[in-house]
């Protein structure tokens, strides 16, 4: 009886916490997102976070991008040799690559590269009670340390999901044209055959919203770093974790309303 | 602030900004250019699975895009903007088509071979579609026809098989056909062998006709035919030989007697000539010796074969025959010749030719005269007598020369000539400098008896050039060495080779036949 009560009390509790941290998240959100038209606007910081985010994440995207269309493009040429279809492996590479891997995958690559950094370094700060200085100084954290990382994030997942995008495409031209032989104009006309300007839209707002998300649940996570060093250890794994699998779900809900 | 940063950020920005952009303008299929094409308006039956922005087709080339449909009262309308860098013809027909079965819809203007077209397809005009409904859909429908009949047809059959009279007969009908197959295998199986041996005999039979057949299917039909005229023939032979006997009996009894005494005669000569070849057959007589003796038949056999042997050798040869004239320009004159060059290998030929020779030949006549005279006076030799040369010179020129040589080409490059040279003895250089004949550069020397100006031979060198096949011009300097006499000389010809002869010579004998 004593165990199911404590299995019951702990589910309770998770699952509680997990309303609780979502709430906070979307609370500590719409503070963000109301912070950023207020002054005054730290654009060195912001300037600091694009290039931390965005910039200095290119050639870890580039690399995602280009082996994932490649291995793509192999797999479809192989899966199409069967029908003789060679050349519609462009289709389904340029559709998965804009619909679906390039937001997600740069995403993720981001989430656990600058988003584990911004967690850790929130952390640190919370930890070594520098939030709370800025507290006492009468600044908003909030406004000081997360609008800057939001509104990086916002801008700088975009434009990372564009770069993983045109590399995925260069790979999966590479392996099925230069090296299975593919006819490069037939490749070509089907991979634009069948995108349109609505997918690259749609791929850029999923890349924005994942961009929110990435910094939103970092941030978070950051705020509420407890217990030290090894709260700080913790507090980016979960960060990560929570990134990549919210990442995933809204790519789902989001797939489903745009398509 | 950090304008490295700045910068760092400003380039990531504007790079990735681009990339988005060019890609939105790829796959979104955006038309930068301000030509957008003309407009064409068909007026359609049905607009069933195609939208605004389908490719339009013209023998399967991509011409434009479907803009538009639109209802306009009860007229659909379809309106296309076509590539200005395209005219289709007036008489096409709007065609909806689908790649596959599955694939995606678009439209294709067919040419209809039954209307001539009257021109091309103008801007803002409206034509009739004259649309063919063959859609995917309209498959589907005649499907859905086609098993509502077989639906129909089904029921019919199942209100047939459900009375009992009908199960009873059908019964009936599957119990005979047991009965009747039971007892096929059951003979089958007592005269398994003897079926297998008849099925087998009469498959060779068939294969073996087939193959005779098809061997001699052509024989046959010559050899029917051939019957077929040869009866013919016969008949009218028949009928010739009865009108004959009718005409000639007495002349037949005497020409019968004729041929009773010639072939009498017959018997004696075969009755020698069976004797002649017995005698040769032992080896009697001369001839009987030369037969049998293997030595003699050895001998024949190489000398047949020596024959042969040549026969192909010289079949391997070559001649090229070469009409040329060239004129001396200090000397206006001229020379013309006619070489034969036989080439009994590729490196190896012989020349023979005739020329008139414009070369200037002084012959000096020396004609010692003596005089008798009384001794004592000046100049008179002891014994009485005065002598003195007359010395004359006489120019030749112009006369009839011949040239009989032989030459070696080494490596292709470079050819000896030694032989008579019009006329005289002398030798030769060639240059071939693109190893072959086509341009080469020749020095010529003989005539060493010349006397002219004191140089004792005659020098001259050319160079040929062979254009086209048949034909050469060739420029050079005669007499070298000779400053009195040296001139230049400019020609050209015409030269046939073995083919061309060979040609000739045929067309020759076929000209001849026919004026035979």
């Amino acid at each position: 009886m004593g165990i199911i009560k404590g299995a019951l009390e702990l589910t309770g509790r998770k699952t509680l916490k997990m309303f609780a941290d979502a709430g906070s998240v979307a609370v500590m959100l719409m503070d963000a997102v109301r912070m950023i038209p207020k002054r005054p606007f730290r654009l060195k910081l912001l300037l600091k976070q694009i290039e931390f985010i965005g910039a200095n994440s290119v050639p870890i995207v580039i690399l995602t991008g280009i082996f994932t269309g490649m291995v793509f493009g192999l797999q479809c040429y192989v899966g199409f040799r069967n029908f003789g279809a060679e050349s519609m492996a462009g289709t389904i590479v340029a559709l998965a690559m804009i619909r679906e891997l390039g937001p997600v995958l740069s995403s993720i690559m981001v989430a656990a590269r600058a988003g584990s950094a911004m967690t850790a370094e929130l952390g640190t700060m919370k930890v070594t009670e520098q939030i709370d200085a800025l507290y006492s100084m009468a600044v908003d954290p909030v406004h000081y340390l997360m609008v800057p990382r939001l509104t990086a994030s916002m801008i700088a997942m975009p434009l990372m999901n564009g770069i993983c995008i045109l590399f995925g495409l260069l790979g999966g031209y590479f392996v099925n044209v230069i090296v299975m032989g593919t006819n490069a104009s037939m490749y070509y006309d089907n991979s634009v055959l069948y995108v349109n300007g609505a997918d690259i839209f749609n791929s850029m707002f999923k890349a924005l919203v994942f961009g929110i998300i990435i910094a939103s649940i970092c941030c978070y996570n950051g705020f509420n770093t407890k217990m030290g060093a090894e709260g700080v250890g913790k507090a980016t794994t979960t960060a990560v974790v929570q990134s990549c699998v919210l990442i995933l779900m809204f790519d789902y809900i989001m797939t489903s309303f745009l398509v | 602030m950090n304008s490295g940063l700045e910068v760092k950020v400003g380039i990531f920005v504007v790079a990735a900004t681009v990339i988005i952009a060019v890609m939105g303008a790829v796959f979104g299929k955006m038309d930068f250019s301000r030509d957008k094409g003309y407009e064409i308006r068909f007026e359609i039956l049905d607009a069933s699975g195609i939208n605004k922005d389908v490719q339009v087709f013209y023998r399967g080339v991509p011409i434009g895009t479907m803009k538009d449909i639109t209802l306009e009262g009860e007229d659909l309308i379809a309106t296309l903007i076509l590539d200005k860098s395209f005219q289709i013809p007036d008489n096409v027909v709007f065609t909806v088509r689908q790649r596959g079965f599955v694939g995606e819809k678009y439209v294709e203007l067919v040419r209809d071979p039954q209307i001539p077209a009257a021109g091309f397809l103008q801007s803002g005009q409206v034509y009739d579609g004259r649309q063919n409904v063959v859609s995917m859909d309209a498959v589907m429908a005649k499907i859905d026809k086609a098993a509502e009949q077989i639906a129909i047809l089904v029921g019919a059959l199942n209100d047939v098989f459900a009375r009992d009279d009908s199960k009873a007969a059908l019964n009936e009908s599957i119990q005979s056909l047991r009965s009747i197959t039971s007892n096929i295998e059951t003979l089958i199986a007592a005269n398994d062998e003897k079926f297998d041996e008849i099925i087998e005999n009469a498959r060779s039979l068939t294969a073996s006709m087939d193959r005779i057949v098809a061997k001699n299917e052509r024989s046959v039909d010559t050899s029917i035919k051939n019957i077929k005229e040869l009866t013919a023939s016969l008949k009218n032979f028949s009928a010739s030989i009865d009108k004959l006997m009718e005409n000639n009996t007495n002349n037949i009894d005497g020409s019968l007697a004729n041929i009773k005494e010639i072939t009498d005669k017959l018997n004696v000569a075969m009755d020698d000539i069976k004797s002649i070849t017995k005698d040769l057959n032992e080896g009697k007589g001369t001839l009987g010796m030369l037969i049998n003796d293997n030595e003699t038949k050895e001998e024949v056999k190489s000398v047949v074969s020596n024959v042969k042997n040549m026969v192909s050798r010289v079949s391997e040869w070559n001649l090229d025959v070469t009409f040329g004239a060239d004129y001396l320009f200090d000397a206006n004159d001229a020379r013309g010749y006619v070489n034969l060059r036989l080439h009994t290998t590729p490196s190896t030929f012989y020349l023979l030719g005739v020329s008139n020779t414009p070369r200037v030949d002084t012959k000096r006549t020396t004609t010692r005269y003596t005089l008798v005279t009384s001794p004592g006076n000046a100049g008179i030799l002891p014994d009485g007598t005065v002598a003195f040369e007359s010395v004359k010179d006489e120019n030749k020129s112009s006369k009839l020369a011949f040239n009989l040589q032989y030459g070696h080409i080494f490596e292709k490059i470079i050819g000896m000539r030694v032989g008579i040279f019009e006329s005289t003895l002398g030798g030769a250089v060639d240059l071939y400098p693109l190893r072959n004949d086509n341009l080469s550069l020749s020095f010529e020397i003989y005539d060493f008896n010349s006397f002219n100006s004191g140089f004792e031979a005659y020098t001259r060198a050319y160079i040929r050039w062979h254009f086209f096949r048949n034909f050469f011009i060739q420029a050079g300097v005669e007499d070298i060495l000779n400053n009195t006499n040296r001139v230049f000389a400019l020609g050209g010809g015409v030269r046939f080779v073995d083919n061309d002869l060979k040609f000739l010579a045929g067309s020759a004998g076929s000209a001849a036949s026919a004026v035979q």
